[in-house]
């Protein structure tokens, strides 16, 4: 599985005659694009607009972000099973935009109104405290507004915002198909040297089984209470994850864009045949609601690790749920047990003030522990001088039933409104420190 | 220039004195730099000055802790300090627990910085690290006295810094025992890089530093069983966020300060109600269909008329626990186990989702 | 947590969760293993009869748990079977 990633990196974007790509210029016709968009019946209103680094522009309503990619050659298509058929992908050519972003933000609705299932909503700011915080800080962002009509079904409403930003992602990323670069990256698993240490990465990925989207998908199907799944590395650059679209912010889901722009998976794939042997993805659901279920998804991930004679394994998860991180660290302390070497990143907790146990759970095999940061300090968001989102954004809820802010105001908040705000995949250099 | 002025405390001992028979000597002053005050004057070279050095017996301050730190404290306002040094105090138990102890009280009651040092394992430091104050350093010195010239550079140089208001970075760099806090910080590489070197590092067995230790927590006594369940009172605890409807006191769904308790007097089922659920971390759907799961007065009522136990108190505590601090639900918790005092509670159920 | 702090006064508490072996890290003393996190106290999947059912021997054992010497944080389990993870 040999896949070449060619890249057509945006330096600026226009709303400006036709849609094409020219010299590092996106140019987008807006009418075009919220015509294919409209097609949805389910969509009542959509708008474009763009927000450039350091400007001071506060996004609101985010729901998900997409990274345009199209493929070029190959098998299958990128977000397979969704804008096409369900087809093994990660091979052949695919065409990326680098440095632009299509942003989600959307308003419906919504019959869940609390809770964990309810739909809920990030922020991005671009300049401030909150701008290093997430990749989309430093990328230009195309906000795709979009508005629904009445009576949608919670899972409705995730199909047609993800159909809008994925069809409105390809369309930008078609303007590179007869496009020529010598900018390529080839991934492949090719045979190493046999000195080289085997390592997997184990993904710990916090789905729900009984919420109308469980969270995350995998060629289209959301993951429910499944058993840990072996995945090509490859497929996630073409795609095959993606996130509910109803569900932004509060950094619980990371985003589809970082899905495909996962920072490990890049990582080990380029260290790939110079310091280690990549094995492949340990796709492991997590979050089993009692210790069983929890024992055993530890048991088969760990199982799937040593069939494949991993001496390492790097580990992390996803979302902020003291409950789901018993299941990675119980993951942790099988594969040790195993005899399968592991390193834990994470984010930590610690309270407001760093006074408190950065984690909830501990297991004395976890020896490698990687921090990504506190994911409980508060910041102060400041005033921004231009607000974009969709429907009435005088208020704004983050979450189903906590009180809205005014995000055109300053306020204070954790970072966890912020969207792809907690470092769940090491992409940043955030850390903590001792004091 | 007026120099800021450093009080320094020492004990008996090397406040020249005498040994273990001059322990009992209460607290005196004398308006210069005496034993070692002396030496770390000079290591500071001329960027503070040791206007005042107290001394107590170590015998004396353990069985005066208040009187001694009372007196410290007005003698340092009346010389207008703006640092204190203490010790060091190398292995020594009691005097290591004098020199934090008087750190802590004088960041706490003047705002200053106070520095001590003492070796790693000497029991002061464990209460340091209980203390948590923002302004108190302690350097690590040898066990014995002999390090006596080293501890003191290494606590000249840190007060010096100190002193001239520069930032205090991480523990590791600056060379302090850590108080514990675990505050943000950038570094230069990633996290997807830090762990592939650290893997790398563990599987071709060379040290590494893992960036989170393992920590336990303490063990908590075991309260008694109850001896006599038929005469005792019950009640219903729930941390699965279930509260009056239209939630009339305002919990959030994350991160709650709060609880209260809700009446469920005469009822024999929550469904005999109407309730809301609040609580960001799990699908609330079942729960707001049947409270019972995560307040089971059904069952409750059922045991208690076949003559399981004697009384159900009338109403249930609750705090959604979703993104809680722990410091805060330790003040919860203190607080619920007061009004279950004051109403004669025996036992509690519970129920954390 | 809030467990640990009515414990530390006194007074007995039976810890009805799903997450046991959490409880147990956080010290607390009696654990009683609850269904499934969003429903601790009964199964909405069984026929409502067996769903009381249920409920009634969670509370049952945590009522006989309030009435056992422990020494150390210890998890009791009701008799219930499970149906999935």
């Amino acid at each position: 599985m040999r896949l070449e990633l060619a890249n057509f990196p945006v330096k600026d974007v226009q709303f400006d005659g036709k849609t094409r790509y020219n010299g590092g210029v996106l140019e987008i016709n807006k009418e075009e694009l919220l015509a294919l968009v409209l097609e949805d019946g389910k969509i009542t209103w959509a708008n474009l607009d763009v927000a450039f680094p350091n400007e001071q522009t506060r996004i609101v309503l985010v729901r998900d972000v997409v990274e345009p990619r199209v493929k070029v050659s190959g098998p299958g298509c990128v977000f397979p099973g969704i804008l096409g058929p369900v087809e093994t992908v990660g091979q052949g050519r695919t065409n990326r935009l680098s440095g632009v972003t299509v942003m989600t933000s959307a308003e419906y609705k919504r019959t869940i109104l609390e809770g964990a299932a309810a739909g809920r909503t990030g922020l991005v700011d671009m300049w401030g405290p909150a701008a290093q915080l997430t990749p989309f800080g430093s990328t230009i962002n195309v906000v795709l507004m979009l508005e629904l009509r009445d009576g949608v079904s919670e899972l409705e409403a995730h199909a047609a915002i993800q159909s809008a930003e994925l069809r409105v992602a390809q369309r930008l990323a078609e303007t590179t198909r007869e496009k020529a670069t010598d900018d390529v990256e080839v991934f492949e698993l090719f045979e190493t040297d046999s000195s080289l240490p085997r390592v997997v990465y184990i993904l710990g990925c916090r789905t729900a089984w009984h919420e109308p989207h469980s969270g995350v998908a995998l060629y289209g199907l959301p993951i429910r209470e499944s058993l840990p799944t072996l995945v090509h590395p490859n497929e996630f650059l073409d795609g095959v994850a993606t996130s509910d679209a109803r569900r932004g912010g509060k950094s619980t889901f990371p985003s589809t864009w970082e899905w495909m722009n996962h920072p490990i998976i890049m990582r080990l794939l380029r260290e790939h045949g110079k310091r280690l042997n990549f094995l492949g993805v340990i796709l492991q659901r997590t979050r089993f609601e009692s210790d069983f279920g929890k024992q055993v998804t530890a048991a088969c991930a760990s199982q799937m690790a040593r069939l494949l004679k991993a001496e390492g394994a790097v580990i992390t998860r996803t979302g902020p749920s003291g409950n789901n991180f018993i299941d990675v660290m119980l993951t942790v302390q099988e594969c040790e047990r195993k005899g399968v070497k592991t390193v834990f990143l994470t984010p930590e907790w610690g309270g407001r003030e760093g006074t408190e146990l950065p984690l909830v759970f501990y297991a004395p095999e976890a020896s490698a522990m990687v921090t990504t940061g506190s994911l409980e300090r508060l910041i102060t968001f400041p005033a921004p001088a231009k607000v974009i989102g969709a429907g009435d954004i005088q208020l704004v809820e983050l979450t189903a039933g906590d009180p809205p802010i005014s995000p055109a105001n300053s306020f204070v908040d954790d970072k966890r409104c912020v969207q792809d705000g907690i470092d769940w995949w090491g992409g940043t250099k955030n850390t903590c420190k001792v004091y | 220039m007026v120099l800021p002025r450093t009080m320094y405390y020492v004990n008996q001992f090397f406040a020249g004195i005498g040994g273990e028979e001059k322990a009992d000597v209460p607290v005196g002053f004398r308006e210069e730099a005496v034993g070692p005050a002396r030496r770390f004057q000079e290591l500071c070279q001329g960027s503070l000055e040791v206007a005042v050095t107290a001394y107590c017996g170590d015998n004396y301050f353990a069985t005066h802790e208040s009187d001694a730190l009372a007196s410290i404290l007005e003698v340092a306002r009346k010389h207008n300090i703006s640092m204190l040094v203490a010790g060091p105090a190398f292995g020594a138990g009691r005097y290591g627990f004098a020199c934090v102890e008087i750190c802590h009280f004088l960041n706490v009651s003047l705002n200053i910085p106070c520095i001590s040092g003492m070796s790693a394992e000497s029991p002061g430091v464990d209460l340091y690290k209980q203390y948590k104050d923002k302004g108190v350093f302690l350097v690590p010195t040898s066990e014995a006295v002999l390090g006596m010239g080293e501890g003191l550079s290494k606590m000249a140089r840190f007060a010096s810094k100190v002193v001239k208001g520069e930032a205090i970075g991480p523990a590791s760099e600056e060379g302090y025992i850590p108080r514990g806090f675990r505050l943000d910080a950038v570094v230069d590489k990633t996290g997807a890089e830090r762990s592939v070197e650290m893997l790398l590092d563990k599987l071709a067995g060379r040290t590494f530093a893992t960036e989170i230790p393992f920590e336990t927590v303490e063990d908590i006594p075991v309260a008694p069983p109850i001896a006599n369940l038929k005469d005792a009172r019950l009640a219903l605890v729930n941390t699965a966020g279930v509260v009056a409807p239209g939630n009339p006191d305002g919990f959030k769904t994350n991160g709650n300060t709060q609880w209260k308790k809700y009446s469920i007097d005469k009822m024999n089922s929550m469904k005999d109600a109407r309730w809301d659920v609040y609580h960001g971390g799990y699908n609330t759907v079942f729960m707001h269909e049947n409270p019972n799961y995560g307040v089971p007065l059904d069952a409750c009522r059922e045991t208690q008329r076949e003559g399981a136990f004697g009384n159900l108190y009338p109403y249930f505590y609750v705090t959604p626990g979703n993104g809680a601090l722990i410091s805060v639900m330790q003040t919860i918790g203190k607080e619920i186990l007061r009004d279950m005092k004051t109403e004669g509670i025996d036992g509690a159920l519970l129920v954390s989702t | 947590m809030i467990a640990r702090e009515i414990e530390k006064g006194g007074v007995p508490v039976a810890h009805i969760t799903s997450m046991a072996a959490l409880a147990k890290q956080m010290k607390s003393n009696r654990i009683v293993v609850g269904t499934k996190i969003p429903h601790p106290c009964g199964d909405p999947n069984l026929p409502v009869q067996a769903d009381d059912a249920l409920r009634r021997e969670i509370v049952r054992t945590a009522l006989r748990v309030l009435q056992t010497h422990v020494s150390g944080p210890t998890v009791f389990v009701p008799d219930i079977s499970y149906t999935s993870g």
